[in-house]
């Protein structure tokens, strides 16, 4: 009985905060629905409808770009910091302090700061091409190819990933190094075949939480652009959040939403499913 | 001592039924109200929200309170000085935690009027002994109502009249005359193009028009300069895909494509539009043109030491219509008090909405911000002579072929209408459509939002 009471909390919240909201807005994706007046059934219309739609699509496409390359340009960013801030140097903790600052600013204030940053003719960015005398001045976030760019490239970074990468490498057992060492392997391929292998749970795990929340990122061009100019930085949960909470097209959210969570669900399975391949656990899968 | 084991069947059948009774409370409907009891002797306190005018030199509300208490001590006002915008208005209302009164621009509004979540009015304005709708001009009386129905009262500066402002100098610089101003949207072009003026950078330092500006940002501004409205009279159809409307963005983008996108992007950035801001780019005269209401002159004055700008070397004319030589004018903009059908406190909330057109709280507004409502016992009671610019306002609609009301272009999707006016305007200019395909997509999709809004209402 007690062990039922302390997860009663848990199961609860699930209940009532995760697994009902997820399926009323399953019911409500076939329906019409302005939290006003009751829902109307509509079948597959509302997914029909996105289809059919070159914003949505297109928005998909900026979402699908913004995963393909910020996820694993993040993995990457994130393990090499990972590996330099592994290294015992004097003043470590001020360094690793220092790489983990930029991950505790609000995605608000990051967009407020970077609005400035980015500006054709205020921003830091072309003030210092233009000290620099570099003729590569550009209108940053008014060009709808180049402002995708510049949302991908603000977004990859460290952040959280690395703190976990840092705390897998401090687990790799200090014996697999010796070994290595002892067979006469150089810093690389101790890196390829000791130190990676190790580290691929870690991988697994930032992966597949960089993936979630690349697919539902959104504050940035929210804020920055408005998901402008025309549509080039428009994310697929922008259009969702749009949608349910200043057009009020409930339903027309809820089929978006699921059709977003079908495919984390399918790249999450794909992910899993490759991960036995992949994926070396010390102590056996 | 004896235990009660719960078996596991038990155990989920209590967590499923209490889980289903939270639920169940959490889902229940909070019945909305008529607008609950009358007047009474015992005090009663009026919730008022309201993002504007609110704080310091510009606080309107203050004062307009005190008066208000002096006249009904047993009501409080308990004003909450938040910005009202559409979204929280929907959550509050659907949450029962919206306040008694909202104050806010008509535009946002429209959808919630259209769903019934503001109160109908009209019992208690045929109820209200002290209250004259008649003292509003013009059209501006409709900017509360949907359907026929009265949701919101204009209060302040409601139903404000823009028009095209120019700076004299800067017109009589490319040949224009600077009394008349510019009469039609080539030579608006026109003279935007000789206006245009760069730094060595290639920086744009000085702009003649811009269409995306004070007022022009919003869908509602351009009916009234195309001479054709975007949604048909039953409010059944958009009519984005029209030629009128086609050929109005075409000369839209062509400002902004004219003087560079990135430089005029980077140029509103320094010289943003909202002439109630001293660094706006028309106050400080980097903008010749703008497109403005009747707050405008008001705005001004109250700068004029930190912009410089002589009050009498700016001109006021009808805008340029595609229509050309017609002189049409709207009262899509201003402010209004609404209702949420949630209040329970209707009559007092009324008493509040009343007080606030009175005379005496326009004479405030018109002293802090020298702008004012077109109101027939306003008009009487204050000098427009003393703000150079605003007498043109108040005669404007008295001149005007036609009078826009806020009812014919306002629609139930009306946010939706906004955001896909901006992207059409975005993706035309940056060349990603052609404007009639821009037009054509956008109103396939507004269609789409307006049939859903028609089916929820069948």
């Amino acid at each position: 009985m007690l062990p039922y009471v302390f997860i009663l909390p848990w199961i609860l919240g699930v209940l009532l905060f995760q697994a009902y909201p997820i399926l009323d807005a399953f019911y409500h994706s076939f329906t019409v629905y302005d939290v006003f007046q009751p829902a109307k059934w509509v079948g597959l219309r509302n997914y029909r409808n996105l289809l059919e739609n070159s914003h949505t699509r297109m928005a998909l496409q900026n979402t699908l770009l913004y995963v393909a390359v910020s996820v694993p340009g993040g993995l990457v960013v994130g393990l090499l910091q990972a590996l330099l801030l592994n290294v015992k140097v004097r003043g470590l903790q001020l360094f690793r302090t220092l790489a983990i600052v930029p991950g505790t600013v609000p995605a608000a204030g990051a967009a407020a700061v970077s609005i400035f940053i980015w500006s054709p003719s205020l921003g830091l960015i072309n003030s210092i091409l233009e000290w620099l005398g570099l003729p590569w001045r550009q209108s940053w976030l008014v060009d709808p190819v180049m402002v995708k760019w510049i949302f991908i490239f603000m977004t990859i970074q460290g952040g959280i990933g690395m703190l976990i990468f840092l705390a897998g490498l401090q687990n790799v057992p200090q014996e697999l190094y010796d070994a290595s060492k002892i067979d006469g392997a150089h810093s690389m391929q101790t890196l390829l075949n000791v130190t990676l292998p190790m580290l691929t749970p870690y991988t697994l795990f930032n992966l597949l939480t960089s993936l979630i929340g690349a697919f539902q990122y959104f504050t940035g061009p929210m804020l920055m652009t408005g998901g402008g100019p025309a549509g080039g930085s428009t994310f697929y949960a922008q259009i969702i959040y749009e949608s349910a909470f200043i057009l009020f097209r409930m339903g027309h959210a809820a089929a978006l939403a699921w059709i977003l969570f079908v495919i984390c669900v399918v790249i999450v399975v794909v992910v899993f499913r490759s991960s036995a391949s992949w994926v070396y656990y010390e102590g056996g899968n | 001592m004896q235990i009660q084991r719960f078996s596991r069947r038990q155990f989920l059948s209590l967590a499923g039924a209490t889980g289903s009774a939270a639920l169940l409370a959490a889902c229940a409907v909070v019945p909305a109200t008529d607008g609950g009891a009358g007047v009474t002797a015992e005090p009663v306190t009026v919730q008022v929200q309201s993002g504007w005018c609110n704080s310091g030199d510009c606080d309107i509300w203050t004062p307009s309170i005190e008066m208000f208490n002096e006249k009904y001590p047993n009501i409080a006002i308990d004003m909450i000085r938040v910005g009202v915008s559409p979204v929280d208005t929907m959550t509050a209302v659907a949450g029962g935690s919206a306040p008694d009164v909202y104050h806010r621009y008509v535009g946002g509004f429209a959808e919630l009027m259209a769903r019934g979540v503001m109160l109908p009015l009209d019992d208690l304005i045929a109820g209200d002994e002290d209250f004259d709708p008649d003292i509003y001009l013009g059209s501006q009386w409709d900017n509360g109502k949907w359907d026929g129905i009265t949701y919101g009262i204009p209060v302040l500066e409601g139903g404000a009249m823009p028009a095209i402002c120019w700076h004299k100098h800067l017109i009589e610089e490319v040949g224009g005359d600077p009394e008349v101003g510019p009469t039609s949207w080539q030579e608006m072009l026109e003279w935007s193009r000789m206006l245009l003026q760069y730094d060595d950078d290639g920086n744009l330092i000085q702009a003649g028009y811009d269409p995306k500006d004070a007022y022009g940002f919003t869908a509602i501004a351009w009916p009234v300069v195309f001479d054709e409205n975007y949604i048909t009279e039953d409010k059944r159809t958009f009519t984005f895909d029209s030629e009128a409307w086609a050929q109005g963005l075409e000369i839209i983008a062509e400002f902004w494509t004219d003087a560079g996108a990135d430089q005029m992007k980077a140029f509103s950035d320094q010289w943003p539009y909202w002439t109630g801001y001293p660094s706006s780019g028309f106050n400080n005269a980097k903008r010749a043109m703008i497109m403005n209401g009747n707050w405008m002159p008001g705005a001004m004055r109250r700068m004029v030491e930190e912009t410089g700008v002589e009050l009498d070397s700016i001109g006021y004319g009808f805008h340029p219509n595609l229509n050309e030589g017609l002189k049409a004018i709207d009262f899509g903009t201003g402010h209004t008090l609404f209702m949420p059908n949630s209040t329970q406190v209707a009559e007092e909330g009324f008493k509040f909405m009343v007080h606030m057109t009175s005379v005496e709280v326009a004479l405030v507004e018109f002293e802090m911000r020298a702008a004012a409502m077109w109101s027939k016992p306003l008009l009487d009671a204050i000098d427009l002579s003393s703000v150079p610019g605003l007498q043109w306002f108040f005669d404007a609609p008295l001149e005007a072929d036609r009078l826009w009301s806020p009812n014919e272009f306002l629609t139930p999707v009306q946010s939706q209408v906004e955001l896909l006016w901006t992207r059409a305007i975005d993706e035309t200019i940056v060349g990603a459509k052609s404007a009639a395909d821009a037009l054509a997509d956008i109103n396939t999709e507004l269609q789409q939002g307006l049939d859903e809004y028609w089916e929820t209402q069948s």
